[in-house]
């Protein structure tokens, strides 16, 4: 019999058994309870909080980072641009070779410093 | 064992044995909430999805049901809902016509890891994908389920001689379809 013949014929619809639906479904699909957690949305749902969450620290971290070490440069820069402006080196003061003496006159005037303070 | 409706009310509504009863309910009830929403969604994963959605309704507004309905057009109204509503969302979220979420559904009867049926059933499915959506529903439900008009219509709360008419015009576009494949 031509089979699209049949599909057309008025009598097709009840000659098609409802039992053959076509529909493919796993294999002991049936043999569990429906009646679950919902595994696929929860770990999907817990994936996007946790990447959420740490990107965002994750993020946070990283512009803390940032503005410190920028903060600090800075800092350091701006120190040294300070403090040195206008300073020579001086040559001699450089050569100059530390004696004993020296020393102890070093230690004497801060001591004298210290006390008077 | 096999509990009658009756039975597995009682059984849920007690205290002591409501797990079981609930047990014994998804147990009658998993197969036949199943084909309902496959047939309207088609995709195995999705149909999964919305069958839990389905007893967890059930679960959650058992002590609610008065019994003025039956617990299986009570049941069968839950899942007409979640297919009706997931359709819905299908179409509101791609933004796109109704017509591109039937021919989406139709390359899926056409994908064999989907549907394995023989050109027969293939054809009469994608017939009834051409059909509006509560037609296919009432199609579905007095063609595939067998069931009464008056079930029906508790289930889809449409009166009976609407529903007669709504399956005549769809099994008319039906064979129009099928003559004109």
């Amino acid at each position: 019999m031509d089979k699209d013949k049949d599909i057309a014929s008025s009598d097709f619809l009840k000659s098609f058994k409802p039992e053959n639906k076509g529909f493919k479904v796993p294999e002991k699909y049936f043999e569990e309870l429906p009646f679950k957690v919902n595994a696929g949305k929860e770990v999907k749902k817990a994936k996007t909080v946790y990447w959420l969450w740490t990107g965002s620290v994750l993020a946070v971290c990283s512009l803390v980072l940032v503005l410190f070490l920028f903060d600090r440069g800075e800092e350091q820069v701006s120190y040294y641009s300070e403090t040195m402006v206008g300073e020579e080196y001086n040559q001699e003061y450089l050569d100059h070779e530390i004696s004993e003496e020296d020393l102890i006159d070093f230690m004497i005037t801060n001591e004298e410093e210290l006390i008077s303070n | 064992m096999n509990y009658s409706d009756e039975e597995i009310l009682k059984l849920v509504l007690s205290e002591e044995t409501r797990s079981y009863g609930f047990n014994m309910l998804t147990r009658a009830y998993q197969k036949k909430v199943y084909w309902v929403i496959r047939r309207m969604v088609v995709v195995h994963a999705d149909t999964d999805d919305l069958v839990q959605e389905v007893f967890m309704k059930v679960w959650k507004s058992l002590h609610d049901f008065n019994g003025e309905s039956k617990l299986y057009t009570w049941i069968y109204r839950i899942a007409v809902n979640e297919a009706l509503t997931h359709l819905r969302k299908k179409k509101r979220r791609f933004f796109i016509p109704i017509g591109d979420v039937e021919s989406e559904l139709v390359s899926h009867i056409a994908d064999a890891s989907c549907f394995d049926g023989d050109d027969v059933e293939r054809k009469l499915q994608k017939a009834l994908l051409t059909l509006p959506e509560k037609q296919r529903l009432v199609f579905n439900l007095k063609y595939f389920e067998e069931m009464k008009y008056k079930d029906i219509s508790e289930v889809l709360n449409v009166s009976e001689g609407g529903l007669k008419a709504q399956y005549h015009h769809a099994v008319k576009k039906i064979k129009k379809e099928l003559a004109l494949d």
